[in-house]
């Protein structure tokens, strides 16, 4: 294909948007636990105005990703970041710069559930629909 | 619509982090007041993209591969051209209608948009003929020595020239827009990164 791109302008970009070069993986917690720090509140924005609307219905986890069902994405950030900055606090003497990122070890799915179910008085998320959610995200492709 | 939930946590994120200032404290993209639907990249972020033309003559978007698979499971339904703002606007379309439910505008220069699509073909276009923009992935891990897929990621995207924003949006979707937005709260964020605490 590249022979056959007549002209291309403007010079290759600035930088990898995500910045999560040392996460190999495709689990989007695991991405979170590893990006930069999110505003909750601003993911709850996003994902209301841009990302709900143009969802589809997901028939493998059996529900559509309405604006009230997405929440259940929002929550989960919620706490794997919590986590994730938890994880920093406990241990600053690794992670001297905020930029630093804390080895997913440390963290795993089960903690990042385990801590998202003290935070369930949203009353949005039940259980197995999360552990859906996380069994469906370890194989996504 | 986003067919994979996978792809929509994704760019979720992404778009979360372009209004996120960096460390630098700047903001890589914004979100348009009068049709807040439409996110518009700054220059830095629109970098990321390049512009092309394959041998038939098709407008080609090169995406990097760290953008993939997510960006391409969205259904980009359109593609607007809008010189005067030097915008090159993808439309990605809501799943039980076909009206716009995100936009994401990459900024180019405007002289620059012609690889996508110049006046003269906008013109022909109104004639029946119609001009389609495919979507490429690359590899752009050795600056300055972009490498590039064998085949396209997503093909035919129509293509249209706008010249304002009546002609980008119609009142009724703009309202919409407006309507939705004050719902979700994005006009009274203040976009900070958490801090630890204590």
């Amino acid at each position: 294909m590249a022979d056959g791109l007549k002209f291309i302008v403007k010079p290759r970009g600035v930088q990898d948007n995500l910045s999560d070069a040392k996460v190999d993986s495709y689990n989007p917690v695991q991405r979170l636990l590893c990006g930069p720090s999110l505003d909750p509140k601003l993911l709850k924005g996003v994902l209301r105005m841009y990302i709900s609307p143009i969802m589809q219905r997901d028939e493998r986890i059996g529900h559509s990703f309405d604006v009230e069902k997405a929440e259940v994405h929002y929550l989960l950030f919620y706490a794997a970041d919590y986590c994730r900055l938890k994880a920093i606090k406990d241990d600053p003497a690794k992670t001297k710069s905020k930029n630093v990122v804390p080895p997913l070890t440390r963290v795993t799915e089960a903690e990042v559930f385990k801590r998202f179910s003290s935070r369930m008085e949203v009353g949005v998320l039940t259980p197995a629909l999360a552990v859906q959610t996380f069994s469906v995200r370890r194989n996504p492709y | 619509m986003i067919v994979n939930q996978n792809s929509a946590v994704m760019f979720l994120l992404h778009i979360a982090r372009l209004l996120t200032p960096d460390d630098d404290g700047v903001v890589n993209a914004t979100i348009d007041m009068d049709y807040p639907r439409l996110i518009k990249l700054n220059s830095s972020a629109s970098g990321d993209f390049l512009l092309a033309r394959d041998e038939n003559n098709d407008a080609v978007l090169c995406v990097p591969n760290s953008m993939l698979p997510w960006f391409v499971q969205v259904n980009w339904c359109r593609v607007a051209v809008w010189p005067e703002e030097g915008l090159l606007i993808l439309e990605a379309a809501m799943p039980d209608s076909d009206s716009t439910g995100l936009a994401y505008g990459i900024k180019c220069r405007p002289a620059r948009l012609d690889i996508i699509l110049t006046e003269r073909e906008a013109q022909m276009q109104d004639n029946g003929e119609s001009r389609v923009m495919h979507i490429l992935a690359m590899d752009s891990s050795k600056e300055g020595d972009p490498m590039f897929a064998d085949a396209y990621a997503y093909t035919n995207v129509p293509l249209r020239m706008v010249h304002s924003m009546d002609e980008f949006v119609s009142t009724l979707s703009m309202e919409d827009a407006h309507e939705m937005f004050s719902r979700s709260g994005l006009g009274s964020v203040h976009y900070r990164a958490p801090r630890l605490g204590g």
